[in-house]
């Protein structure tokens, strides 16, 4: 059964904000690209709270950002200076909030592939002339990142258990650790994969170079529109952005 | 004399709202053995990790020996009472058996003699001695279970937490575990063993709960 918006839709969609944020650089226009994907997201039953959760997530990488950018551009008015070097500047301010708003778009967008499935997602892919291997090959990377990081706090969690007080150990012990924690992590990735790798062959994986497909959805009228709107409002946005 | 394990009306719910117990009491001394049955997803897990303090009771109180779990550190936790996980290649750092064993002695202040005397001790109690410079992933379930065991055994624990130690192990490797449980339990060091296989906890519990609809029964 095919569903509005297609999968395919939602991926022009994905595309469209991503390019706006990447090629975008102030950030009041990146503000307003971000309105505009929370109240799609919004039209589409996805609550934008959930972006709010997932920036908070990344707050200390949001930190790091802000300090970089505002300690390395020292364009426009200086607010702050020490010993003649410009810790906080009118260019730094304007550069560390377009970095922070471009990651919150690139977040935004892909909540818009939150509702689809797995495997809607890899017919999408095929749809799309990518070679059935590379489209399960892409997803199941994608879907190992949070695997790979409950794997990683579980043998944080672990290590500690064994008496390893984190807190009160020194900085190149703790270093040390951190290695520890890596092997575990990465061994069980690999042996996951290996694992996975041999249960897609059992399963004839690869068996033949073409598959056949329980869901093969197409594309409604809407859909054309909804692309065409998408693809247009981008093109405007980036003209007016340049003119 | 007061408990060493004290779980007074502990209540757990997921965050999805799904409840897993409702109004635990369990009391434990060092010494005592006790399995913990249930079927699949009665929360058996939940309530060993709500002891270790990996997860926080909804409402309730979890004390070990007297203080709430929360007030010590996971290191500290973790000194007193060993766990060893479902899934044993979780807690596996090291690149060698032997490594694995001593990991945490060395962050103790074991001097290397001591850190080698004392693995060479554990490697024969658990009867590893020919793995000790394997990788700890290439080897057997039923090793790595000992592996596992013998590796919190290291840090000397007052009181041990397995999380379905037998699952996997055919009769005779099954036995051999026993065999360390026994010894285990002849120290003086007590332990939950979680667990559906009836017949292993028989012969390593004084007494036996059961987790039915949240409640013990």
């Amino acid at each position: 059964m095919s569903r509005f918006p297609d999968t395919r839709t939602l991926l022009l969609i994905v595309l469209c904000f991503t390019t706006l944020a990447l090629a975008l650089g102030d950030p009041f226009w990146l503000a307003a690209v971000l309105a505009l994907a929370l109240a799609a997201l919004a039209a589409m039953g996805i609550s934008p709270a959930r972006l709010g959760r997932r920036l908070k997530r990344y707050r200390g990488l949001f930190l790091v950002l802000v300090l970089a950018q505002s300690l390395t551009n020292s364009s426009g008015r200086v607010f702050l200076e020490w010993r003649g070097h410009v810790l906080l500047s009118s260019g730094g301010v304007q550069a560390a909030a377009a970095a922070v708003l471009r990651i919150a778009v690139i977040l935004a967008a892909a909540m818009f592939l939150s509702r689809r499935n797995y495997q809607e997602l890899v017919t999408a892919l095929v749809q799309l002339r990518v070679p059935y291997e590379l489209a399960y090959m892409v997803l199941l990377g994608v879907r190992f990142i949070p695997v790979f990081m409950e794997e990683f706090r579980t043998a944080l969690t672990a290590i500690q258990l064994r008496g390893v007080d984190l807190d009160k150990v020194p900085l190149g012990r703790k270093i040390r650790i951190y290695s520890y924690i890596l092997m575990p992590a990465v061994a069980g990735a690999l042996i996951r994969a290996r694992r996975v790798a041999v249960a897609m062959e059992a399963r004839a994986f690869r068996a033949r170079p073409r598959r056949t497909w329980l869901e093969w959805p197409r594309l409604h009228r809407r859909d054309w529109l909804l692309m065409a709107a998408a693809v247009a409002a981008t093109a405007a946005v980036l003209a007016l952005y340049w003119r | 004399m007061s408990a060493f394990i004290d779980l007074e009306q502990v209540w757990f719910s997921w965050p999805s709202g799904r409840e897993v117990l409702r109004g635990v009491d369990l009391t434990l001394q060092r010494n005592d053995t006790l399995a913990l049955m249930g079927s699949n997803g009665s929360g058996k897990t939940t309530l060993g990790k709500l002891i270790m303090g990996l997860l926080q009771p909804t409402a309730g109180k979890v004390c070990l020996d007297g203080r709430p779990v929360q007030e010590y550190s996971l290191a500290e936790r973790g000194r007193r009472v060993g766990y060893v996980f479902q899934n044993p290649e979780r807690q596996f750092f090291a690149a060698s058996v032997a490594d694995e064993i001593g990991f945490a002695l060395g962050f103790r202040g074991f001097s290397p003699a001591e850190v080698e005397e004392r693995v060479a001790e554990l490697l024969a109690f658990f009867e590893l001695e020919q793995y000790a410079q394997a990788f700890p992933f290439h080897l057997s379930h039923g090793e790595k279970q000992r592996l596992a065991l013998a590796a919190v055994m290291a840090l000397e624990p007052e009181f041990i937490i397995l999380d379905e130690p037998s699952t996997g192990l055919d009769w005779a490797r099954k036995n051999k575990l026993i065999k360390a449980l026994e010894g285990i339990r002849e120290r003086g060091v007590g332990y939950i063993i979680i667990s559906h296989d009836h017949e292993f906890c028989r012969r390593l519990c004084r007494s036996a709960v059961t987790l039915k609809g949240g409640r013990l029964t």
